[in-house]
């Protein structure tokens, strides 16, 4: 009975395979075959065949380079690196944004597989946390972007600053500085979706080490925003050290981090107006 | 918990719903065509930025949105070229290829793609088939010059008049 089910089984999937499987002639020579596999961003993966001499030249036509560049990945070089060592794994390589490997005609559907599994494989970091220290910095750049639309005319906005506390040294991802009265300064803490747990401990342990530093008694008049990443994932605890703590949280779940920017502006423009009650609500 | 806006009105805090108008508005990127074009014969990505003065269609609020034009592809293999335009790095618009695709007719078609704007996901992930790109042999310059009339984007005519500190 077992072995009837395997036999049907396996005939659905050969079925679904050889349905799926696609080949077309390319206008600039070649061949494109579509493989029945999808990437993350739901995309039939397709490879392009290029007969040359005595060997075949087998690539995805950098597709797939392409695309993630085109929906916001910044291709940093920790991005290349990630790509790189995927490639590798398959043996196959990168060269100029195209996945690519040469082989002979014996090696041509392994060459053809490892090609499309590197370009599956790389669309991982559509979703992946291994970057979220990198999202953070993407974060920051767009943050520091509508900071730089939002900044008033008496404003200045320092970015990656070192505070001196009493016991050590922190970085705050910005601080907003009035030239006059009419402002309270701002301190900007960007804290990423890992180990949430440890940043809120971490965070506390700034603010008042910030705080604690005799030197500096206009830090008591700061007003403190932390921006939350991935906050779906942070536990209540965590939460609750860093809501005590900043004076308001811009709280941003990951399937909605782009829209963080379109909510500064106007939390920025209440908090360095000392209007902390409006911002509560 | 999340509040949500109820269908039909405007989240006022929500700055991707200016997104229909800012698709009919007239963009400017201050790049030149060649500019891009030996970027990309250099083997490089092209990523521009503006910042796009509109109003808001509600209140009239004056609005400087940052947008990204991100430019791909090899030119010997037309498959992975992409224009795309991004918002707060969210695409909101752009043209590409595939061998496969469902359109937003739910049809399985084939070749060339434009990104289509859902105000309901906030993104642009749909596709529909475009002919734009159809007919004969077409350049990256060819593709270029179709793609950003059709997005409604303009740039200088050469060099003189481009500022190369946008990059």
């Amino acid at each position: 009975m077992q072995t009837q089910l395997c036999s049907d089984v396996k005939q659905l999937v050969a079925e679904y395979l050889n349905d799926n499987l696609r080949g077309s002639s390319r206008e600039s020579g070649g061949c494109t075959i579509t493989l029945p596999l999808k990437t993350v961003d739901d995309r039939w993966i397709f490879v392009i065949v290029e007969s040359r001499f005595d060997y075949f030249l087998v690539h995805d036509g950098g597709k797939t380079d392409s695309s993630l560049f085109s929906q916001g990945v910044k291709m940093s070089d920790a991005d290349e690196q990630f790509n790189a060592a995927i490639a590798s794994r398959y043996g196959v390589m990168i060269e100029k944004g195209r996945i690519q490997k040469n082989c002979q005609r014996n090696q041509l559907c392994e060459t053809i597989l490892a090609v499309g599994q590197s370009a599956i494989a790389m669309t991982a970091q559509l979703v992946s946390p291994r970057l979220v220290e990198a999202e953070a910095q993407e974060v920051h750049v767009r943050v520091s972007e509508a900071l730089r639309l939002w900044k008033p005319e008496d404003m200045v906005i320092e970015q990656n600053v070192e505070i001196e506390g009493m016991l050590s040294t922190h970085t705050l991802n910005f601080i907003t500085r009035p030239k006059g009265k009419a402002h309270k300064t701002a301190a900007i803490k960007i804290l990423p979706a890992s180990n949430p747990r440890g940043r809120a401990e971490r965070y506390g342990f700034m603010h008042y080490d910030i705080l604690l530093n005799s030197e500096h008694p206009e830090r008591k008049n700061w007003v403190n925003l932390a921006v939350i990443l991935g906050v779906e994932t942070w536990s209540e605890p965590a939460l609750r050290i860093v809501k005590g703590l900043a004076d308001t949280t811009l709280e941003v779940t990951t399937e909605k981090q782009t829209e963080l920017e379109g909510r500064i502006p106007k939390m920025l423009s209440a908090l360095t107006a000392g209007q902390l009650t409006e911002l509560k609500q | 918990m999340e509040q949500k806006t109820p269908k039909g009105e405007t989240d006022p805090d929500n700055i991707f719903d200016i997104v229909p108008k800012l698709l009919g508005d007239k963009k400017w990127f201050d790049v030149s065509l060649d500019t891009i074009l030996a970027m990309i014969r250099d083997g490089k990505r092209v990523d521009l930025r503006t910042v796009h003065v509109t109003s808001d269609q509600n209140t009239g609020e004056e609005l400087k949105l940052p947008l990204r034009l991100r430019i791909s592809g090899r030119p010997p293999d037309s498959e992975g070229w992409h224009i795309s335009l991004l918002l707060y790095n969210r695409r909101i618009d752009g043209f590409g290829y595939e061998e496969r695709f469902r359109g937003t007719d739910g049809i399985e078609h084939h070749g060339w793609h434009r990104h289509v704007w859902n105000p309901n996901s906030q993104d642009a992930a749909s596709k529909t088939p475009v002919s734009l790109f159809d007919g004969g042999t077409m350049s990256f310059r060819d593709f270029l010059i179709r793609g950003l009339k059709e997005m409604k984007i303009s740039y200088p005519k050469d060099d003189d008049y481009a500022n190369p500190t946008l990059f």
